[in-house]
């Protein structure tokens, strides 16, 4: 509700334009010097604010609403091991963040393309509809699923974060690390490859 | 290919605003080709989006953190006991140094703070400060992250049991006699708690109370802050918009979507203020006018209709001018960059439009040339107002119950408008045959001391 309707547009600034940006930079390293210590207050408000962005992250990308959560505390245990150990993010902690959720979504992909009786897209195809997919429909809500995995890791991170999470250009380029252009080019790409997963899914 | 990513994102945009594909493919017919495989994967990819994230899975995850945080603190929980006066002392005392430093340590000391705590106030000052200094572009999502910050300042306290006065915003998603879930967080009310404004499932509320050690806030007053509204936009003017039979007073910041013209359904995202007053944050595009509806008694359609793309040209007065569809003589057409444009034409002016259209789809100008300017006087053509059709209504016999039938203009959360009159719509309201925005209704009410009408049934007539 509150986005902005045109990010492009001229004389629009999205919120997370150049200031806020640097901002909330500031703040992430504000929210870390206080994760050090350990202290329960910031370790609650940590999770609060980034449990959400990396359960819808990782529930885009695997489906699976539990691997979902598993997803998600771990990537924020990571967090608190790299922290104590002295170590973690030093820039951006949501992009450390949803990066080590990317890691950990790839490690399990690969894990379960490992399995040797039935391709991935088709398990996914195969199983049950959620009481989620119901209400969507659920067939295009398969077919998009299926579609997904079927895309490269890139492709999946910058779809996941654009519509999983609704992360606008300029934010998904800062979590990237690339330039707004180039990640308007990768979504156009992704986008092309999930409508030609879809329509071989489909034939 | 720069051209054509530039285009998927617009369209993205006008997607996400509730434009339909065929009016974005229509902003650019050169690359639609290309944009149409594209644009039906993203609103595929859309709709796995916006999904509910379980509570519990949130509570387990919390659970696990802390637990985890426990494990790696050195010397465990003795410790951070033993440390709060140290670590408090030591808080001021960097807080200060902070201050003498250039204050920015100061923020970072205090980031972490909560309600009641003695660095919380000068939290809430840096934010109000970055609010009052935050160019105008940026405030509405500054606003938004702190009441995000709200929100999870009172889940930390709930979760440590603190007792402590506390205000926040959020959407009202549950309602029960003495229980309400206010963003997300369980809200107690008592006899004492006083409720200003009508405030209903999915209205944004403001909750004035406390922190209880049970795990809820007792609510001292709530405040109705926001709701969505839709309708018809029957005016648009520089200063406000009337929409279903309300009038919405616009800020630098509201947000417009610029394919908006007059008789579409729109949703209004209201600020209510303190004084009662409507503001409208955002305007979004639910449905364009329907042909038929506004018909143009200057228009000249020529062709037959076809599969093919018909050549259109009409002559009519420009009726608004928002971003790339211009109103024509009833007609919306679309200027695209191809478009040429003879001229300076401007609201009023009578022009010759040269287009192309798909059947059923959006009017592509090819040529808009102007004819006659709006300063040639001529006699106004339009319609009076739309006459007050099928509305009838009876009083009973001790006069306070009132009866009548009408059209629904509009439909927001707790507040109809039928026929013209605006209706409260409570839980305990009867609504039959689920009527929408555009059917015709017989409303039966109670007229309330202050005038206002409260719905005791409402039942749709086929």
């Amino acid at each position: 509700m509150c986005q902005m309707l045109y990010s492009d547009c001229d004389g629009c600034t999205w919120p997370l334009g150049g200031l806020l940006r640097g901002q909330r930079v500031s703040e992430e390293r504000a929210e870390l010097e206080s994760l050090r210590a350990l202290d329960p207050q910031a370790v609650s408000l940590i999770h609060a604010r980034y449990f959400p962005q990396l359960y819808r992250y990782a529930r885009y990308r695997l489906g699976d609403p539990s691997a979902a959560e598993d997803v998600a505390s771990e990537a924020l245990v990571r967090l608190l091991e790299a922290v104590a150990a002295g170590s973690g993010p030093t820039s951006t902690l949501r992009g450390w963040l949803l990066g080590t959720a990317a890691n950990l979504i790839n490690d399990s992909l690969r894990r379960r393309y490992a399995k040797p009786e039935e391709g991935l897209s088709e398990e996914i195809a195969a199983e049950g509809p959620t009481p989620h997919d119901h209400a969507e429909g659920s067939e295009m809500i398969r077919a998009v699923r299926a579609g997904i995995l079927r895309l490269t890791a890139d492709q999946q991170h910058v779809l996941a974060l654009r519509f999983g999470s609704e992360y606008s250009l300029e934010e998904t380029a800062a979590i990237l690390r690339k330039k707004t252009n180039a990640v308007k080019a990768l979504q156009f790409r992704a986008l092309a490859a999930l409508r030609r997963a879809m329509e071989e899914q489909a034939s | 290919m720069k051209r054509l990513h530039d285009a998927l994102e617009s369209c993205l945009s006008a997607l996400r605003s509730g434009a339909d594909l065929d009016a974005c493919l229509g902003m650019y017919p050169d690359l639609a080709e290309s944009l149409r495989p594209a644009l039906e994967a993203a609103q595929a990819a859309m709709a796995l989006a916006s999904e509910e994230i379980p509570a519990a899975a949130g509570i387990r995850g919390r659970n696990t953190l802390l637990a985890k945080a426990r494990t790696l603190s050195p010397s465990g929980r003795r410790r951070r006991m033993a440390a709060q006066a140290p670590r408090f002392a030591f808080a001021l005392l960097a807080a200060l140094l902070a201050v003498f430093l250039g204050g920015g340590g100061l923020l970072v000391a205090s980031a972490a703070a909560l309600p009641g705590d003695p660095l919380y106030g000068v939290k809430r000052t840096a934010e109000e400060v970055r609010l009052r200094l935050a160019p105008s572009s940026v405030r509405a999502g500054l606003e938004e992250e702190f009441n995000d910050r709200r929100a999870s300042e009172i889940g930390a306290l709930l979760s440590l049991g603190r007792v402590t006065p506390v205000a926040f915003e959020g959407v009202v998603s549950g309602q029960t006699v003495n229980m309400w879930v206010v963003g997300g967080l369980q809200v107690h009310l008592d006899p004492q708690t006083e409720v200003e404004g009508l405030v209903t499932i999915g209205c944004t509320a403001e909750v004035r109370g406390e922190t209880q050690p049970d795990g809820e806030v007792r609510a001292r007053e709530i405040l109705l802050r926001g709701f969505e509204f839709t309708g018809a936009v029957e005016e648009i003017d520089d200063r406000e918009w009337s929409v279903g039979g309300e009038t919405f007073e616009l800020t630098p910041l509201t947000r417009i979507d610029p394919a908006i013209v007059v008789g579409a359904r729109v949703s209004v995202d209201v600020r209510v203020d303190d004084s009662g007053h409507f503001t409208a944050r955002s305007f979004t595009l639910l449905q364009l006018p329907q042909p038929s509806s506004t018909p143009a008694p200057t228009a000249e359609p020529t062709g037959e209709p076809s599969e093919e793309p018909e050549e259109v040209e009409f002559t009519g007065r420009i009726e608004s001018m928002i971003g790339t569809i211009w109103v024509i003589g009833g007609r919306q057409v679309v200027i695209g960059p191809e478009t040429r444009i003879d001229g300076d034409p401007q609201i009023g002016d009578i022009v010759r439009v040269e287009a192309v259209q798909q059947v059923g789809g959006p009017i592509l100008a090819e040529r808009v040339r102007q004819e006659e300017n709006a300063e040639t006087p001529e006699p106004d053509g339009t319609e009076g107002p739309t006459p007050e059709a099928n509305e009838t209504a009876e009083e009973d016999d001790n006069g306070e119950q009132v009866e009548f039938g009408g059209e629904v203009e509009s439909i927001a959360s707790g507040a109809w408008v039928i026929a013209g009159q605006t209706v409260i719509v409570t839980p305990q309201s009867e609504i039959d045959g689920d009527p929408a925005v555009g059917d015709s209704v017989r409303v039966r009410a109670l007229r309330q001391a202050d005038g206002s009408l409260v719905a005791v049934r409402i039942e749709r007539r086929d």
